[in-house]
């Protein structure tokens, strides 16, 4: 009889542990496999941004609607958009991407100093879609969200008033990932 | 105990030939991010500087006229390539003329890419004329004073202006420019006004005559007779343009000058004196900047400590003997400094990059040319029906961009054989050239890719006879013999790499 009980209670730990290694397992999956898709993607967008000194509008219509694919493969639904979807209604592991094309990137150099005549001046050019000089460096940013897996400890929801703020408990926690490159413009446009 | 022994051991050598295969697997699967990322390296580097040392011209151009210094406002923002070069040990980046930059290497042998300081980047670009750039691309500055009868008189004061200066008539042309003239240069050409001196008996005469010649004795250097007027000719042809490598400007003061390039003048030419330098830039600054990537830090200092890791060989994961440091995959200074960088994968060695320019004629006008140059285009239109090769067929209508049948007939593609044809609707010309020359450039250098394991570097090591000696890295087997390709030497480090790409100037 105790060692009946000692295994069922052996196999039930041993379960609860499989399915945390699992769960965990497949996450890193899909979050390595949709790491690598982007990487492909902005490595490509790197190029175009190397050959023009800026995300030239068309290809960024080209890239948006690439990811969008890559989206709808992922989540295995038809969205449209990029947008980041909030907490409280993302059901889904790819939940949004933002460029820095008309937005600011996050989590990146500001300044990257460039000796020009005996002065620093800043050569870092922030905004995808706006054109730099040759010489200038362009960040390329990709913001993704992401979906996170449930098993976090969080002091906010492990005390009664976290516990009563029904968003928190029923959002589904997300994180970003950024791929940011700094790409150097080559491009020699016309002197104006 | 024996029993246990010798599980022991069979679990021990199970786990070791795990290992290997495991380090094996890894670096196969890592090995295709590794390639992508040289071909990208590369691609982009030789891409972007056969582009802007073909097409820089404008900082020879009128809007951008050389002031009488002539040191042509080449401080501000045109042209600037990004260089990397070191300031007391460290390095960091620098903005320089990229004419600037090629002067100076050409100027001081002992200088390359790798070892320049800011030292260096101050002397070239406080010593950088843009007379010095053309002169090392194409031939000497200079003006012909014997035939002001050529010059238009409204343009005469501006060209004493310049004898003023100092200027005589040597406009050579460099040996490189010389050959490509001789040898295919001359291919493409075009009709152009030139002015005729006639004498009879007391009198002097001029008249306009069409000749058939290459744009490119605009640009004023000895290439041909008409350049010099006098040699050779009882009856002087020349142009203004001919006479002088610099141009006086049309815009602003007598002071201000320009001078015409290939590309200005619609013909490909792709300057080596300045390709070699870019191509060895690109890559430095490319690779550096991968190495950047993903760096959250807001600190320029961070950026640059990253990038100036990227000098020199990568250490590696094996510790000889105990020893307290890695090994590095080689040393690998020469006489002019530290030429390899890399881009935590790969590593490029500047010194032993190679470029060669290949020229070609292609007539987009010969019926042959006209068929593929039809299906090209029909590529993009879906039909290529509507494209004829005689001037006097009454092609298929398509209304291609919106234009009229007029305008599409002065548009068509015209055979060079054809007698008589309408050049853009202006009038009869005698025969039409089609030529156009095709640049293919080929860039070759030897690279390093690197093995991330340290088990596959520590076999390398026991293979290649220690540390300094050769890199842990991909090699190049010959399939012919199944042993190291060595080529003409011993040349068992690293592999060589080879991009090739074409340009295409047309007017």
């Amino acid at each position: 009889m105790e060692t009946l009980v000692y295994k069922v209670f052996k196999a039930l730990m041993i379960s609860m542990i499989m399915v945390f290694v699992f769960d965990i397992s497949m996450y890193l999956i899909k979050a390595n496999t949709l790491k690598r898709k982007v990487e492909n993607i902005m490595s490509s967008m790197q190029d175009v941004v190397s050959e023009n000194n800026y995300l030239p509008p068309e290809s960024y219509e080209m890239y948006k609607t690439l990811f969008i694919q890559l989206m709808n493969e992922m989540n295995g639904e038809s969205g449209t958009t990029l947008k980041m979807r909030p907490a409280s209604t993302n059901k889904w592991f790819f939940s949004g991407l933002q460029f820095n094309y008309n937005h600011d990137p996050v989590n990146c150099l500001s300044v990257l100093q460039v000796k020009r005549n005996g002065s620093n001046i800043n050569a870092l050019a922030r905004n995808m879609a706006v054109e730099a000089k040759y010489g200038d460096i362009m960040i390329v940013q990709a913001k993704v969200q992401v979906e996170q897996p449930n098993w976090f400890y969080s002091g906010a929801l492990n005390n009664e008033a976290g516990l009563n703020k029904k968003t928190a408990k029923n959002d589904v926690p997300h994180t970003e990932f950024y791929f940011t490159y700094y790409v150097p413009c080559l491009k020699f446009k016309r002197a104006v | 105990m024996m029993r246990l022994a010798r599980r022991c051991m069979i679990i021990i050598v199970i786990n070791i030939g795990l290992l290997i295969l495991a380090a094996t697997l890894i670096e196969y699967w890592t090995i295709q991010d590794k390639l992508l990322k040289l071909e990208r390296v590369v691609q982009r580097s030789v891409d972007a500087a056969v582009e802007s040392s073909v097409t820089a011209e404008e900082l020879f151009g009128e809007n951008k006229g050389l002031y009488e210094s002539n040191t042509g406002g080449f401080n501000d923002e045109a042209g600037t390539a990004l260089v990397w070069a070191t300031n007391g040990g460290s390095g960091q980046l620098y903005s320089l003329n990229q004419y600037a930059l090629a002067v100076y290497l050409a100027e001081h042998p002992n200088k390359t890419i790798y070892n320049l300081t800011s030292g260096d980047i101050s002397s070239a670009q406080d010593s950088y004329t843009a007379n010095k750039a053309f002169e090392l691309m194409y031939g000497q500055v200079g003006i012909n004073r014997n035939n002001d009868w050529a010059i238009p008189k409204s343009k005469r004061e501006k060209y004493a202006y310049l004898a003023g200066l100092g200027y005589t008539d040597s406009r050579e042309p460099t040996t490189n420019f010389e050959n490509f003239y001789i040898s295919i240069g001359s291919a493409s050409h075009s009709v152009q006004s030139l002015k005729e001196r006639r004498t009879i008996g007391s009198r002097v005469y001029y008249t306009l005559v069409e000749k058939d010649v290459s744009p490119l004795l605009q640009m004023g250097l000895k290439l041909s007779e008409y350049n010099e007027a006098t040699t050779g000719y009882t009856v002087p042809i020349t142009n203004e343009k001919y006479l002088s490598s610099i141009k006086p400007s049309s815009f602003g003061s007598k002071s201000k000058f320009f001078h015409l390039t290939p590309y200005s003048l619609g013909i490909t030419y792709v300057p080596t004196e300045v390709l070699v330098p870019l191509v060895q830039n690109n890559i430095n600054i490319n690779a550096r900047f991968l190495a950047l990537n993903g760096l959250r830090s807001n600190n320029t200092a961070d950026a640059n400590s990253i990038m100036n890791k990227a000098t020199g060989c990568m250490k590696t994961n094996v510790f000889f003997n105990g020893g307290a440091i890695a090994d590095s995959h080689s040393s690998a200074t020469n006489t002019y400094g530290n030429p390899i960088v890399s881009d935590g994968d790969v590593e490029y060695d500047l010194s032993t990059i190679k470029c060669k320019v290949d020229y070609f004629c292609f007539d987009y006008a010969k019926a042959v040319g006209t068929t593929r140059l039809s299906r090209v285009i029909s590529y993009l239109d879906g039909d290529e029906s509507g494209y004829s090769y005689s001037p006097y067929a009454s092609p298929t209508v398509r209304n291609f961009g919106g234009s009229t049948l007029a305008q599409y007939n002065t548009q068509k593609i015209m055979n060079s054989d054809s007698m008589y044809t309408y050049y853009n609707g202006i009038g009869k010309l005698q025969y039409y050239n089609g030529k156009r020359i095709i640049a293919r450039v080929s860039v070759r250098l030897k690279v390093h890719i690197v093995y991330s394991s340290p088990i596959l570097q520590w076999l390398c090591r026991e293979y290649t006879g220690g540390a300094g000696h050769e890199h842990y890295d991909v090699k190049q087997v010959d399939v012919d013999t199944g042993t190291l390709y060595e080529g003409t030497t011993s040349d068992t480090d690293g592999v060589w790499y080879q991009y090739t790409t074409y340009i295409a100037v047309t007017r």
